[in-house]
Order: structure tokens, then C-alpha cells, then sequence
């Protein structure tokens, strides 16, 4: 399916693999020194700044990254740890420890005081007691299929990962998009998202890895689907912010309407 | 290579197909064609039409191949059965084995590999239909499906051939000129490097007939060098499938 | 793990509950069907690519001559294949068809040969000696769901679409048309996913994910020539009688594509 984004104004120059930046200036992603020129490694949009160069990926799939939250699915249960599938050529694998009820805080090790003698465990609050020592079975808590969201806590230099911080996701719905589209689906300071998610009422779980995880009205949900794929149609044009907002209000004008017309036939 | 033929291959400078001794056929190169691969590529070539796309880096199966250095390039050239005039049984045969071995050499010049540890990233190539030069037309087609695909690559890879028929060198032979010919030279060339990464002769040339006909497929990768960055580049005044 | 099937079944089947399809779609719609013919035309004898939504599939025929079935002397022979290459799916594999290939091909070829769409009877080029093979293949350019309908539409257009070449003095003389290929049906298949209680016409890619049972229904006007029940789930006989009427009304409306 051909988008038409033919009329729309592109972000900047766009730019492909071996192709010449500039000289003597600091560069960062997606870049690379031949010699003394620096160029671009990927097919993408160049940011050019007075001393400072770098390339915006247009696509591309997803490397895990420390720090990173990320959507995926549970693969495969161990004895001691789960392991999530990504979407990515890495895996992330989350120890049983990291499983630990950290919001209720109860069974986390409460480290040692000033006086260098040990806490103990926390002991707080009821309800389930989730100790590292009483999860014998994993499958409880987490099994095969289980959506996540997790942290990515480490990566080594293989793309190694070790996750931290699941959170299970229920229900709802999934929609999958270009891990590089990300950054203009959360936009600049969370405005985009905070633009679904003000004017759609959902709950949506962004992951860096292009799974997106929404919940809410059924048909609030299918319209921030449609405009969540309309960003990532349009990622390289300017003006998206407004276009989006614009087309979110006159989504919801249609979804009024509809319900209103539900209702009417309903009494008559 | 080499059969026979009544009529001569160049009459008067011009060719079976009307072209000059130094002209190419026309190619047109389309960027991000299939919604489900991660990079793709659609391109006419003369009569040639080729599909290549890109999946990757995705994990590698079976284990044992995997590489805790880098990223395996695996790249599969293949035939269509009714992409010939005698219909080709499907399935790889020694012909594409050998050509899916050179245009993955060619590629792993280029791509950052070293990024993805124990991946693979993958490259598919398709021939919907052939008249001469496919191999050119492939590696040409997978550099641009690889840039789709946001695969880091060092520079794109150009394809273009050279031959020889009835004693003079030409530039992108086509069907005829590759059945009764005297010599075919494939080459995939990267211009901005003067790097060649594919070569493969067969025929019949003298030291001096060779260095023209070297110089001859350098210049026509260099016209193809441009219509690829072309086609990236007018993926989005177009509108591309994302 | 197909992360994309496991990350969708479970929503698109509450989606069917309340009576959505995930694209918008009437039940009994199909998507947006373009048929292109003559794509190979310089080294097949016919060819037609099929975009149905952005399912794409390209169907070549080549005409080889060869011996004849020795119980039937003068008749043509069909042969019918199909690739899942991998350009088309993360899913599709390199080395020799799968089950899904196979399946995919016979029942494309039953459409076509239980329905007598091509008369093979005017096949020979020498009787009992040497008649025409037709070679029906079939490439999967890009999977977003119901590859048995898009497959069944290419084939039969393409047919429709296909030239006998001359034979001259013991050889093929590619390239140059000696008559049409004689076509006198148009068998067209038509494949139902029922997702829980809903049963949907022509399921895309994510609809496949959550299916419980599929059945393709191929009818050429007034007959019936080819059914195949998939997947693990099942229908009851009332569903299935009415599956059967709504597949004769679908070929009224497909058959008109079809030049």
C-alpha cells in the first residue's frame, strides 16, 4: 500500500549508506569515519548541526539497549529465570530475583544499616508472599505466551540482555511498528503520547522495541491504532504533532456521532 | 557463450536491440515494495525483473552457525520456473549456488556485520524474469533492499557487466550477445572506494580486450551507483510501503 | 516462536466477538483485488500477478512438450506448483516445499482440473506420442493472508491469459503464438476463517493467527469442484451449507475481474 506523503515537507536531507557528511566535527548515531570524512552508514534523515552530525534511521530492527523499556512475550520458562522474546535477533532473559513483588516491597532484602548489621527482609504489607525462596514455580507467575513489559537492565557486547522490572499486560490490544519509529511516537517530552493518550482515554505501553500495548474503549483503541500507523507512514515529515491531533479530534467527532446515532435508533 | 549464429550481433555499431556499444538497458529500481520484509527492492532490468528483500538481524537457527563476532550474510539467488524460455525446475541448482556464493561475498564488504553478534541477516533475491545479467541485476537489487532494510552498510554495492561480442566490447549484453558472444564480465564495484567485490569472467579476451572491457563495466556500475541512491531517495516522494 | 501470531490471537478474537474484523471489513468482503496479466510475457506463455489487499502473488504457466499418460494418448497434462519463497514471509524457509506448498497447489490444481478449465483433449501435438505439459507455478511474493484464493485467481487468470506456441519441425518456437490456450471455465475459490462463533470471507494475515478452522469453497458458476477443510478447529454442516451458497454468489462478483 503506497502512502501519500508526496505533498508533505521531509525533516531534512535524506541521505544513504557511504554517503559524505562532512569533516572535523563530533558525529554520533549511524555514522562512521572513512579516512577523515564522516559518513552515513544507513539509509536515513540527516541532523545537521554547526559541529555536531548524525543520522536518523528511517528503519532498521531493534537492538536492545540498557535502560530501555520494551514489550515482549514470554518464550520459554527455565528454572530459574524466564526468557522474553523482543522481537529483535537478541533475546532478554529475566532472573527469577528480579520477579520479586519490588512495588509492594515485600521480600526485598533491605540491605545492611549504618551500623553494618543486616535488615533483613521486608516483612511488610500482606497478601502473597513472593521471596525469592518461594517461587518454586515459575510458571505461576509468568508462563509461555504471557505478554511483559520489561527494563532493560544490562547488555553486554554480544547484545546480551538481562531484564528487570515485568510487568504482565492483559487484554487489550497489540500493535507492532518499526522500533525506529519510537522516538516520534513518544515525540519531544512525551508530547505525541501524551496527545493519544489525553484525547483517546487509553492506557498505551510504548516499547522501545515497536510493540505497543493499548487499552481502553474498544473503539478509542482502533483510532489510536490508526494514528499510531499514520505516524509511522509520515515519521520523516514535519508538522506531525498537528496533523495527528487533528486527525485525533475528528476521530472522536465520527465515534460521537456514532454513538449518538446508536442511541437515537436504539429509542426509536 | 559462443554458439552459433547466422546474422552478426553489430551492424554498423548498432545491436540486436538498437543499443549503442556503450549503452546500458533501461533500469528502473523501486525501493520498500512488500510490507513484510524489513528492507526491499523491485528492478527492471532490460527485460530482467527482480525482486530482492531483506530480513534481519534476526536470530540464527541452527545454533551452530552462529557467530559471537559478527553476523552471518546469508543470501539465496533464485529462479523462477517460468522466468526462462525453457522452464527451470524449482529449487536451487548449481548455476545459483555459485551465484548466491559471489553476490554474498560482494555484500560482506560493506555491511557493518560486526554489529550483530549471532544474527543473520538475510538476503533474498528473485528472479521473476531473465534475459542476461541477472546476477548484476540481483546484487544491484540487494545493496538497495539492504539500504531499506536500515542494514549499516559501509556504501552501496553497484552491479554491471561487460562483454564481448562479434570482437568488440560492450556494455550490458543482453540475451543474444550472451548466448552467442565471445566473453561475459560481471563485476559489482563500489565507485566512492574504486573497490571491485564481484568478478567473474568466462569467454575468450586478450590482456588488452580485458582492461577495456574492465573499464567499460566500471562505467556502467557507475550509472547504476546513481539510479540506486536515486530510488532511495525518491522512496519517499513517491510513497513507499512502510 | 511466531511473535507476531502470539502477540495477536487473543485480541483479534475478542474483536470478532463484538463483531469487528481487525481492518474494518464487511464479514463478507473481500479486499481490494487487482489482477495484472502479461508480467512475464517475454519468457512465459502466460502470467498474471494478483494483489488481493497486499497479498501478492504472481502465477506463471510455461507449455513443455512431452509423452502423453499412456491411458490417456491425446490428452494435455497439468501440472500445478507452488513456492512460499522466503521474500514473502519471516515465516517461509528456504529448501523443498512444505506442507502449506503442497497443500496450496493441490488445491489449486483441483479447481482447475476437476472443472475441465482448460480442454486438454486439444493438447496433442502428436497423438500418443507428444502433447503439451502445462506447467502451472506458483510464487508467493508477499503473504498478508488467504494465499489459496490469491494463488486460485492467478492461476485461472493467467490461464485465461495464455498462448500455445508453435511447434515446427520437432522443436518449441518460443515466442511466437500458434492460438490461445483453450479456457472454457473459470474455477474460482473462496476460503472462510472462522474465528470462535464468526466466520469471516477471505481472512488477512492476523485473522489466519486467531483461526480455529478454514475452508476454501472453489465453484465454477453452477458447480462445486473443489473444498478443503483446514486448521484444527471445525464446522458444523449448517455452516458449511451456507458457506457453499455464499462462495457460488462470490463467484458472480469475482468472475467479473477476471479478462
Amino acid at each position: 500500500m503506497k502512502s501519500k506523503t508526496e505533498n508533505l515537507e521531509l525533516r531534512g536531507d535524506i541521505v544513504i549508506p557511504g554517503e559524505d557528511l562532512g569533516k572535523n566535527k563530533r558525529h554520533g548515531g549511524f555514522t562512521f569515519e572513512d579516512g577523515d570524512m564522516i559518513k552515513s552508514s544507513v539509509f536515513g534523515i540527516k541532523e545537521d548541526k554547526k559541529d555536531y552530525v548524525s543520522v536518523i534511521s528511517l528503519s532498521g530492527r531493534y537492538l536492545p539497549k540498557a535502560g530501555d523499556m520494551v514489550v515482549g512475550i514470554i518464550s520459554r520458562v527455565g528454572r530459574t529465570f524466564w526468557i522474553i522474546n523482543i522481537n529483535a535477533a537478541y533475546e532478554s532473559l529475566l532472573p527469577v530475583e528480579k520477579a520479586v513483588s519490588r512495588d509492594r516491597g515485600y521480600g526485598r532484602d533491605r540491605g545492611r544499616d549504618r551500623g553494618g548489621r543486616d535488615r533483613g527482609r521486608d516483612r511488610r504489607g500482606g497478601g502473597f508472599k513472593r521471596d525469592r525462596e518461594q517461587i518454586t514455580d515459575l510458571r505461576a507467575l509468568y508462563k509461555e505466551g504471557d505478554i511483559v513489559s520489561i527494563k532493560i537492565d544490562d547488555v553486554n557486547e554480544i547484545r546480551e540482555s538481562y531484564a528487570d522490572g515485568p510487568r504482565k499486560l492483559t487484554g487489550g490490544r497489540i500493535v507492532i511498528v518499526s522500533a525506529k519509529k519510537v522516538p516520534r511516537i513518544i515525540g519531544n517530552k512525551k508530547s505525541m503520547l501524551n496527545l493519544l493518550r489525553d484525547k483517546s482515554g487509553c492506557r498505551i505501553v510504548v516499547g522501545q522495541n515497536g510493540i505497543i500495548w493499548l487499552d481502553g474503549d474498544e473503539e478509542a483503541m482502533q483510532l489510536v491504532v490508526d494514528a499510531i500507523l499514520k505516524i509511522e507512514r509520515e515519521s520523516h515529515t514535519r508538522g506531525l504533532t498537528n496533523r495527528i491531533s487533528e486527525f485525533m479530534d475528528e476521530g472522536l467527532k465520527k465515534l460521537k456521532k456514532t454513538e449518538k446515532a446508536g442511541k437515537t435508533a436504539k429509542k426509536e | 557463450m559462443g554458439g552459433k549464429r547466422e546474422e552478426p550481433l553489430i551492424v554498423k555499431g548498432k545491436r540486436v536491440d538498437g543499443r549503442k556499444v556503450d549503452e546500458m538497458r533501461p533500469i528502473k529500481i523501486e525501493a520498500g515494495v512488500l510490507n513484510r520484509a524489513d528492507g526491499s527492492c523491485y528492478l527492471e532490468w532490460g527485460k530482467n525483473k527482480i525482486i530482492a528483500a531483506v530480513y534481519g538481524p534476526r536470530e540464527l537457527h541452527p545454533k551452530h552457525l552462529q557467530d559471537n563476532t559478527q553476523a552471518y550474510l546469508r543470501c539465496r539467488y533464485n529462479m523462477a520456473p517460468f522466468s526462462v524460455s525453457d522452464r527451470k525446475r524449482p529449487g536451487p541448482d548449481r548455476r545459483s549456488t555459485e551465484i548466491s556464493k559471489v553476490i554474498s561475498e560482494a555484500l560482506q564488504r560493506v555491511v557493518f556485520l560486526n554489529y550483530f553478534p549471532n544474527s543473520v541477516v538475510d538476503v533474498f533475491m528473485e528472479v521473476l524474469q531473465a534475459d542476461a545479467g541477472t546476477r548484476c541485476a540481483s546484487l544491484t537489487a540487494a545493496s538497495v533492499a539492504l539500504a531499506d532494510a536500515g542494514v549499516p552498510m559501509k556504501d552501496l554495492v553497484a552491479s554491471c557487466a561487460a562483454g564481448k561480442a562479434d570482437g568488440e566490447i560492450v556494455l550490458d549484453m543482453m540475451q543474444e550477445e550472451d548466448n552467442f558472444g565471445e566473453g561475459d564480465l560481471p563485476m559489482g564495484y563500489i565507485p566512492a572506494r574504486d573497490e571491485i567485490v564481484l568478478m567473474q569472467l568466462d569467454g575468450e579476451f586478450t590482456k588488452e580486450e580485458f582492461e577495456k572491457a574492465q573499464k567499460t563495466a566500471i562505467d556502467g556500475c557507475k550509472k547504476v551507483y546513481e539510479l540506486q541512491m536515486k530510488a532511495l531517495k525518491d522512496k519517499f516522494k513517491k510513497g513507499g510501503k512502510e | 516462536m511466531n511473535i507476531d501470531k502470539e502477540l495477536k490471537r487473543h485480541f483479534i478474537g475478542r474483536l470478532i466477538d463484538n463483531n469487528r474484523r481487525i481492518d474494518g471489513r464487511g464479514f463478507d468482503d473481500f479486499r481490494e483485488l487487482n489482477i495484472e496479466t502479461g508480467l512475464i510475457s517475454d519468457k512465459a506463455e502466460g502470467s498474471s500477478m494478483v494483489k488481493l489487499g497486499n497479498t501478492e502473488v504472481l502465477c506463471g504457466i510455461k507449455l513443455v512438450p512431452g509423452e502423453p499418460w499412456s491411458d490417456r494418448p491425446n490428452e494435455g497434462i497439468l501440472m500445478t506448483g507452488a513456492e512460499l519463497v522466503p521474500i514473502a514471509s519471516p515465516n517461509f524457509e528456504t529448501g523443498r516445499p512444505g506442507e502449506e506448498a503442497i497443500e496450496l497447489a493441490r488445491v489449486v490444481d483441483r479447481g482447475i482440473r476437476e472443472s475441465h478449465m482448460v480442454d486438454m483433449e486439444k493438447l496433442a501435438i502428436v497423438e500418443g506420442e507428444k502433447v503439451w505439459m502445462v506447467f502451472v507455478d506458483i510464487h508467493v511474493i508477499n503473504h498478508d493472508g488467504n494465499l489459496l484464493d490469491a494463488s486460485s485467481i492467478a492461476a485461472v487468470s493467467a490461464l485465461k491469459n495464455t498462448y500455445v506456441p508453435k511447434f515446427e519441425d520437432n522443436e518449441v518456437v518460443r515466442g511466437e503464438k500458434d492460438r490461445d490456450l483453450p479456457v472454457v471455465k473459470l474455477p474460482i475459490s473462496c476460503t472462510f476463517a472462522k474465528i470462535n462463533k464468526g466466520i469471516m470471507i477471505d481472512p488477512i494475515l492476523d485473522e489466519e493467527f486467531a483461526m480455529d478452522a478454514r475452508l476454501t469453497v472453489t465453484t465454477s458458476g453452477k458447480e462445486i469442484h473443489a473444498m478443503q477443510k483446514g486448521e484444527t478447529g471445525a464446522f458444523t454442516p449448517a455452516e458449511v451449507s451456507e458457506l457453499v451458497s455464499k462462495a457460488f454468489g462470490k463467484h458472480k462478483e469475482l468472475v467479473k475481474k477476471i479478462k
